[in-house]
């Protein structure tokens, strides 16, 4: 019984840890219909910032300022919003399409510098020995980590209440009404760039915020983490919980997490011992189901009512007329 | 009657679980690697040997009276997914150690969240970076780590002893793959070869796949190296020594164990490696339990190893299953503690790699005798930072075939360490 909390506690650790992310695409897809696929870039800034503004002198890479916790991860937020306004500038003005290729080109080159300037990041040898918040007034590694999971809560409800209120905001409404109608919103004086700018730079700082969070929970990094394919799972995180929602960024981020992690052990179960070396091929074709299914039965996801803001009456008011 | 259909089949599901788990008394070890993936190919062999090896302990008797389980999980080659599982392993299915992972970024990450912070122990049979050693030089490992691949250190001195005093070079070049063993290996020979007075006149990384190496190749020919050494895996190393060559470089060459292998001297050629190859090897890949091993594994699935790290996978689920087995274990501190028991003891009873050998330790470990395993990818010394010490074999290419010349004790690589005033 004690394991299942055990395991539980972790696995809700790294969930809310993807959560995050979830929500900050859900600002940057769901409201403003940015359409970035180099999330991955971001949270390695994020992680990479904090582990070196928060490690104590080590060898073979930058670092030993052992900044506190709190300093650190807020290091870690500005760099990736700065990351994030670099790539934003050039390209936000440009059509949907070019700020994908910049974003995926941006997260493969972030990936890149990881493994190749070691004497910043390590190379592939990593940064070890992150620290986490009062490690050392923990005995047992699940009391430890029930605190890391209350601390992970109360950042996920701080970034999801503050999410609601911006969104609920003119300053939201605005976002959508650039992401139904670029033109329109601009013809009433919106200045269409400079809030998808806003947007992305916030959606970004979160995804670094969540990096920072995963560097200090496992402790150590390298770059075999800033593969294309947490891009692709935070993607599927926010499309199964309905994009546009917020809720819905977050349910999705746990369930798919659960999907992502339990089906590997589900089909490890059921399958006898001498074909189990394929089981990781099975458990990917589970995944890819269900998410096919999701999307077929639930094409805006579990929570995704999308609340547009123009479209909705406009169409009600042609069909009056009609 | 959708959901009728659904329940039943939820039911039998819950029923058919536990079932089988109340069969037998079973003894459980986790093993974590990468089944899909970019290491998903070599992944998937490795544990067809972990199986083996597992296979061969319950017919010679299981351990401790109950039968050895593996639980397999897949790491997808992703450090988030692999902690995941690890964590799944040690809490749910309570494993008190666990066989994995290859590369040694997910392996570092399984270390530090999971395996260390449980007091459970964890043997890599393919993670060489030595950022490990490190971790475990300064208390952060706990003592639960070990791993079944050499450790580049030893090597890298050995090689430089061989430029040094044997092919007598005063300058060489440097090509490697930047990954953790290429840039372990690497460094550690930098270190060494400079340490004798001798100059590395480029080192020069490379990032795999790609179709050209010419402009890594140009930047290692400055500086007029008197040698090559070219730290990489076969297919890429033949590219670049084909481009070395075509380039006028000097032709002597320093090559590491990856590039041990016939098919690399048959893709460059032997006419250009005759006599100008000086290689390295942990030598201990010749044990007695080896071909018993090879020709197991080959009656059980039908092909012979296609694999690196498929002899130190089965050699990791043996050390745990023996050390469980010597200190009657079901954790992994208990583990931690006898795993040098049934390895280094020099009063042990050779044990090898085969059913007939398992059936021995079993016998003597009930008798209170001391046993000493073989273990097919090297006799298995660990030292206190949990890295696989033992001999080096030197050897160079005649008539196209590759010929071992010299074997160095770890005495005669502990010595040279030392007086090169390394640590």
């Amino acid at each position: 019984m004690i394991g299942w909390i055990s395991y539980i506690v972790f696995f809700l650790i790294l969930a809310s840890i993807y959560a995050i992310m979830a929500l900050g695409l859900n600002l940057q897809w769901g409201y403003t219909g940015l359409f970035n696929i180099g999330i991955v870039g971001f949270f390695a800034v994020g992680a990479y910032t904090f582990s070196i503004l928060a490690t104590p002198d080590q060898v073979g890479h930058l670092g030993g300022y052992n900044w506190p916790f709190l300093l650190a991860l807020l290091g870690a937020m500005v760099m990736s919003g700065i990351v994030a306004l670099i790539v934003g500038v050039p390209t936000l003005r440009l059509r949907d399409d070019y700020l994908a290729i910049a974003t995926i080109g941006i997260a493969v080159s972030i990936q890149l510098i990881a493994n190749n300037l070691s004497w910043l990041t390590g190379g592939p040898q990593g940064i070890y020995n992150i620290p986490q918040p009062l490690a050392n007034y923990f005995s047992s590694n699940l009391g430890y980590n029930l605190f890391f999971l209350g601390m992970m809560m109360f950042i996920l409800v701080l970034v999801y209440v503050g999410l609601e209120r911006m969104v609920n905001s003119p300053w939201g409404r605005v976002l959508m009404a650039i992401r139904e109608d670029e033109t329109a919103a601009g013809s009433v004086g919106k200045n269409a760039f400079s809030y998808r700018l806003q947007s992305f730079v916030i959606g970004a700082v979160l995804m670094g915020l969540s990096g920072a969070l995963y560097a200090s929970f496992i402790k150590y990094i390298s770059p075999t983490l800033f593969m294309p394919i947490l891009t692709f799972q935070v993607w599927a995180m926010l499309i199964v919980g309905g994009s546009g929602s917020n809720l819905g960024a977050i349910v999705g981020a746990v369930l798919v997490w659960a999907l992502w992690t339990g089906s590997g052990t589900v089909v490890q179960w059921l399958l006898p011992a001498d074909i189990q070396v394929k089981g990781g091929a099975i458990q990917i074709i589970v995944i890819g189901l269900v998410l096919m299914l999701a999307l077929l039965f639930r094409p805006r996801g579990l929570l995704g009512e999308r609340k547009e803001v123009a479209a909705e009456e406009t169409k009600s008011k042609i069909s009056n007329i009609q | 009657m959708r959901k009728t259909y659904l329940g039943l089949a939820v039911s039998v599901a819950l029923g058919a679980m536990p079932l089988a788990a109340h069969a037998a008394c079973t003894s459980p070890i986790g093993v974590v690697m990468p089944l899909t993936g970019s290491l998903g190919v070599l992944g998937q062999e490795n544990v067809k040997t972990a199986q083996l090896a597992a296979a061969q302990f319950n017919k010679a008797g299981g351990i401790n009276g109950c039968t050895l389980q593996l639980k397999i999980a897949d790491s997808q080659t992703q450090p988030a997914i692999a902690v995941d599982a690890a964590k799944k392993l040690v809490d749910i299915s309570h494993v008190p150690a666990i066989v994995g992972a290859l590369s040694s970024g997910v392996s570092m990450a399984i270390l530090t969240s999971v395996t260390a912070p449980s007091k459970v122990v964890q043997i890599s049979p393919g993670s060489t970076s030595p950022a490990f050693t490190q971790l475990a030089k300064e208390g952060k490992t706990g003592g639960y780590w070990f791993r079944t691949a050499p450790s580049d250190a030893l090597q890298g001195v050995a090689m430089a002893y061989v430029a040094h005093s044997q092919a007598k070079l005063k300058r060489v070049a440097v090509i490697y793959l930047n990954n953790p063993y290429g840039i372990g290996l690497a460094n550690r020979f930098k270190q060494a070869f400079t340490a004798y007075g001798d100059t590395v006149t480029a080192m020069v990384p490379y990032n795999p796949k790609q179709p050209s190496y010419r402009s890594e190749v140009t930047q290692a020919l400055q500086g007029n190296p008197q040698a090559l050494f070219l730290v990489g895996y076969p297919t890429e190393g033949a590219t670049i020594m084909r481009e070395w060559i075509s380039n006028g470089g000097a032709n002597t060459y320093l090559f590491p164990d990856a590039l041990n292998s016939p098919q690399f001297v048959n893709n460059v050629g032997a006419k250009y490696l005759d006599g100008h190859v000086w290689g390295t090897v942990p030598g201990s890949t010749k044990t007695k339990s080896l071909p018993l091993v090879k020709a197991a594994f080959k009656r059980m699935y039908g092909h012979g190893f296609t694999q690196p790290y498929d002899t130190n996978t089965y050699d990791a689920v043996a050390v745990i299953a023996l050390a469980m087995e010597a200190g009657k274990c079901s954790t992994g501190t208990c583990i931690k503690d006898h795993i040098r028991d049934v390895t280094e003891n020099p009063k042990g009873t050779p044990i090898l790699a085969s059913i007939k050998g398992f059936k021995k330790a079993r016998m003597l470990l009930a008798e209170g005798k001391p046993i000493r395993y073989i273990g097919a990818s090297g006799t298995l010394q660990f030292n206190k930072y949990g890295d696989v010490t033992g001999p080096e074999v030197v050897w160079r290419v005649k008539k196209g075939k590759i010929v071992d010349v010299e074997t160095m004790s770890p005495g005669q690589i502990a010595k040279i360490t030392k007086e090169l005033g390394l640590k």
